[in-house]
């Protein structure tokens, strides 16, 4: 209660002064009142009574002053007026204001910003209960070249079952459904999860309830929808219970609405990684769960149990997976204990590993970038900062002169530099307010908890940090400089003509220096990154994007159940297609040549024991030829291999090279499933073989691709077609020739090809653009310190260029001594950057596509640029030495 | 005013810091007063030994307010005057305490030294 007291008071002194004014004066005047009378009553005269007690008041002004004093609010109030001198004292000097304050903001702009974003991805706990205690568990066929894989249903089931570390564990898989029932058919990502996901994560829905375990034993059809979902098909969560939703024209009840902040799986996962919108139980069937064991589907989730670690949970999964193929079928065990390469393994991960790995590098990227950024802007204020310090000493001293305090100095300069501080802390508050929703729009929709990111408390602290410090380290050094230097020496000039301190001068250019070592640091990871952009964005794919566009169709199995009715429907779509003006061919593929993530084990004919992994490529008519591939040798699938004649297959080149390295590939024969005796699948006959093509422009690892003809039971395709000319203007058209064959179709996606390989590099795209506006504020800010530290420079030297010129020197000695100066910090600065990035570039070769960490191009631009602006930066503080008038830098003294 | 009386009488400057609030303390845990009476009070109770003038007493008892161990209340006197008197607040109570506690060491300590004990 005392503090409050103590407040109340004191904010009474402050902003009920007349009161508090007047309180003071009654209660001094009752105290000479009674004294007087006392005095009286002693025997002295009225006027003798009255003069004793005002003398022994001792002057009431000053009485008065010492009360106020006693309250505490002096400092309070000299501190407003201080605030209120500084406001003027800056008005004064509006560059150096709006410079300091700008760059401030700025840099606590984007720190902000970026520190937010950052925070939120990597390091803010995960919106479940004990998040801690949540794992990510993965198996994994190293030996068959698959490391890191989701769960198969069997495994999961034993891991489940036996396992003594969890308390609880739950499975998920993403699927894309056909939606109907709300609103327009349209396609959406779902999430087939097992009852116990809702109890492992700690979340249950906000409206109505989740579903049980029976229900999802007995495949019961029940849907509990997300809070964004539920909202914009049924216009409210009210609404949306009870209703019935159709899944692939199966109907669902819905029967539970999430929270509104729910958002799961987590964009970016290693698996599974598309948010969903609606949850169904997973409903597994008996095949499922006993024959299914190559089906790497479900990423599964775990919370540790109280007492357990997670290397130990770890070791726990590890040795129940050596044991559950003694539980697969017969034929599977047979099969497998055929291969030596076959060994279970699995990984235990704290959950947030999940979804951080793939972006921890980027964004620790970004954040070194910013607070470099930071650290240049900082040593702009605390140069100009400086310089205005030293230029104001002879003010100094004189205030002293005239009395001011050392204290009082001090607290004079500290709070010019909270003023400059707080509104540039301020700005920067609002700019990252601003920019944080552009950052996100912008974002890659793979980056984790895009929907969670927003100002929080650790920004705000660390933008009170950042802002609260600078002053302080700015500021008190030049004045420190100023006590020391003895104030009689600064009044009488002499801190005007000496140029000042070598130490102040050292440290000046030493922060120069820096900030020319930290750009060039900065404008070359930028450089790097827009090469290997550049680089990523010309790649040849493999096949000739343009004037290609896809349409995803997945045709519903229940209704569409017979392989004719498929086939039907994609001839029909196909032909009519290729009527349509404008389409000059069209095919379908189950995948695009660059999506396609159906990974398959192959053995090949005449190498037994050899298992390769590739992914598949089903084709209809004359896809190949659609995508202009580039055939190496044999030739293409042809509408003529169907399904009966014998199996044709052609291959990517790195297949080729893999298992043939020396023969002729074509003619050969290779089949799915593993090298056994018992293996059903039949034998394929190799083609042709065709260049690789990439999954991602900027993947280097070239994959190993098979081409087959279509099996008329693939129910999912994409409808590609070659245009004459702008390929989006066919969208609609496409749209409607499909819902002409089945009206009730939710047609996915519509994008050209190169719209879908232009997505494939958006990370890269996001990161490089706000590198690249980084490296131009680092330039920026460079500039500014080196400008004016010689700007600066020449001010302190004007009266030396007086002289020398007076004395007969030549103008042009004049600019080469202000041209070398400004040569020699950005040159030492330059060198220095140089040797730095030489090194640290080196973290960057990850992030880098076929562009060298120490790529030439760019270790002779950043330098030149740097260079050149150093030299621009020049010009005016050289001209102004240039232009010198002897007389009036004389007179000046 | 005359130079004997200086001579006998102590200004609270002379007196050890923070003994002019312990006095303060003291005198209104017996009764809430006004400032006036206080400094009479003070001196009859030392013998006219301690004489603290407003110039040192007003300063003090704002502090002491402002420290929030003791109080201030507005009362009309019987003519009809506004009369700041001021009372002792819990945590003042608590101050005296220790500050009594603090000079009863601090005097022994220096009477010790002082007044070496005799035989």
């Amino acid at each position: 209660m005392r503090w409050f007291t103590k407040w109340r008071l004191r904010f009474q002194s402050l902003f009920d002064r007349s009161r508090v004014e007047g309180d003071l004066e009654d209660e001094l005047r009752d105290y000479i009142d009674r004294e007087i009378e006392r005095e009286v009553g002693a025997g002295a005269t009225p006027e003798e009574a009255r003069r004793r007690a005002l003398s022994s008041l001792g002057g009431t002004e000053r009485l008065k002053e010492e009360c106020r004093d006693a309250r505490g609010v002096r400092w309070l109030e000299d501190t407003l007026s201080d605030v209120r001198f500084a406001v003027r004292t800056l008005r004064k000097a509006p560059v150096f204001t709006v410079t300091v304050i700008a760059a401030l903001a700025f840099c606590i702009g984007v720190n902000t910003a970026i520190f937010s974003v950052v925070d939120t991805v990597l390091f803010r706990p995960l919106p479940f209960p004990d998040q801690d205690r949540l794992v990510a568990v993965t198996e994994g066929v190293p030996g068959f070249g698959f490391p890191v894989l989701p769960f198969s249903c069997p495994d999961y089931l034993f891991v489940a079952a036996h396992n003594q570390s969890f308390a609880a564990t739950g499975t998920y898989r993403t699927q894309s459904y056909e939606i109907s029932g709300a609103g327009l058919p349209r396609r959406l990502t779902g999430a087939r999860l097992t009852a116990s996901l809702f109890a492992v994560l700690g979340v249950s829905p906000a409206y109505g309830r989740a579903f049980t375990q029976e229900e999802d034993e007995h495949s019961k059809r029940v849907a509990v929808l997300t809070y964004g979902f539920a909202q914009g098909a049924f216009g409210g969560t009210g609404q949306a219970l009870g209703r019935t939703i159709f899944l692939d024209r199966i109907p669902y009840t819905v029967v539970g609405i999430m929270p509104r902040s729910f958002s799961f799986p987590i964009a970016g996962s290693r698996f599974n990684d598309h948010p969903a919108g609606v949850f169904v139980p997973v409903s597994w069937s008996g095949e499922d769960r006993q024959q299914n064991v190559s089906n790497f589907d479900y990423s599964m989730v775990a919370r540790l149990r109280s007492n357990v670690t997670i290397a130990r949970a770890g070791a726990d999964v590890h040795r129940l997976l050596q044991r559950v193929v003694e539980n697969y079928p017969p034929k599977m065990r047979d099969a497998l204990s055929h291969m030596p390469n076959f060994s279970l393994e699995s990984q235990t991960l704290p959950f947030r590993e999940e979804f951080t790995g793939k972006v921890e590098r980027p964004l620790l990227l970004l954040l070194a970038a910013v607070g470099i950024v930071l650290l240049i802007g900082c040593a702009d204020v605390a140069n100009l900062m400086f310089s205005r310090m030293v230029g104001r000493q002879r003010e100094f001293a004189l205030r002293t002169a005239l009395g001011a305090g050392r204290w009082r100095l001090v607290r004079q300069t500290l709070i010019e530099g909270v003023v400059l501080s707080v509104t540039g802390g301020a700005l920067g508050f609002c700019l990252a307010f601003w920019t944080l929703p552009l950052l996100v729009r912008f974002a890659p929709d793979n980056l984790p908890r895009l929907s969670e990111i927003g100002l929080n408390w650790r920004m705000t602290a660390f933008v009170a940090l950042v802002t609260l410090a600078t002053p302080f380290a700015f500021c008190l050094g030049p004045l420190a400089h100023t006590f020391r230097s003895g104030l009689v020496n600064q009044l009488r000039g002499e801190g005007r003509t000496t140029t000042q301190g070598k130490h102040q001068r050292v440290m000046m250019s030493a922060a120069v220096i820096t900030q020319f070592a930290l750009a060039f640091l900065l404008l070359t990871t930028a450089g790097l990154l827009t090469r290997s952009l550049l680089k990523a964005t010309q790649a040849d794919p493999g096949f000739r994007p343009e004037h290609l566009i896809s349409a995803q169709i997945t045709l519903p199995i229940t209704v569409y159940k017979a392989p004719a009715q498929i086939a039907g429907f994609f001839d029909r779509l196909l032909s009519g297609l290729s009527t349509l003006p404008g389409v000059r061919q069209s095919g379908a593929m189950s995948d695009l040549p660059m999506g396609s993530t159906s990974n398959v084990l192959i053995s090949i004919e005449g190498q037994s024991g050899n298992t390769e992994r590739a992914d598949t490529v089903f084709c209809r008519g004359n896809a190949l030829e659609l995508l202009r591939v580039t055939l190496l040798r044999g030739r293409l699938l042809q509408p003529e291999d169907q399904i009966g004649k014998p199996h044709t297959v052609v291959i990517s080149e790195a297949l080729a090279k893999r298992v043939w390295p020396h023969g002729d590939p074509i003619g050969r024969h290779i089949r799915f499933g593993v090298d056994i005796a018992n293996n059903g699948e039949p034998w394929l006959t190799v083609v042709g073989v065709v260049a690789d093509v990439k999954a991602r422009l900027n993947s280097d690892s070239p994959r190993s691709l098979l081409f087959l003809t279509w099996p008329e039971w693939v129910n999912q395709m994409n409808v590609v077609v070659r245009t004459s000319g702008d390929p989006l203007l066919l969208a609609s058209a496409i749209r409607r020739q499909i819902n002409r064959l089945d009206p009730s179709l939710a047609v996915g996606r519509i994008e050209t090809v190169d719209q879908i390989l232009e997505k494939s590099l958006s990370a890269e795209r996001f990161r490089t653009r706000l590198l690249i506006c980084f490296a131009i504020a680092a330039l920026l800010l460079a500039m500014l310190g080196i400008a004016g530290l010689l700007a600066y420079n020449t001010a302190q030297r004007t009266h030396e260029f007086g002289v020398r010129l007076a004395l007969g020197a030549d103008r042009r000695a004049l600019l080469l001594l202000v041209l070398t100066g400004c040569l020699r910090l950005s040159g030492t600065g330059i060198a220095v950057g140089l040797l730095v990035s030489i090194f640290a570039t080196r973290a960057l070769a990850s992030l880098l596509y076929e562009t060298s960490p120490h790529d030439l191009g760019t270790f002779i631009a950043v330098p030149s640029i740097l260079a050149f602006v150093a030299l621009a930066a020049s010009m005016f503080p050289a001209w102004r030495a240039v232009h010198t008038d002897p007389m009036t830098a004389l007179r000046a003294e | 005013m005359l130079l004997s009386d200086i001579d006998k009488t102590m200004k609270p400057n002379d007196l050890v810091q923070g003994t002019l609030s312990l006095l303060i303390l003291r005198i209104l845990a017996l009764e809430p007063t006004h400032g006036w009476a206080l400094s009479q009070r003070l001196k009859q109770l030392s013998q006219d030994v301690l004489q603290v003038g407003p110039g040192s007493l007003y300063p003090a008892l704002h502090k002491l307010e402002q420290e929030g161990w003791i109080s201030a209340e507005w009362l009309l006197s019987d003519t009809k005057r506004r009369v700041k008197f001021y009372s002792l607040t819990k945590a003042g109570r608590k101050q005296l305490a220790s500050q009594t506690a603090d000079w009863k060491r601090l005097s022994g300590a220096i009477s010790e030294i002082v007044l070496p004990a005799r035989g």
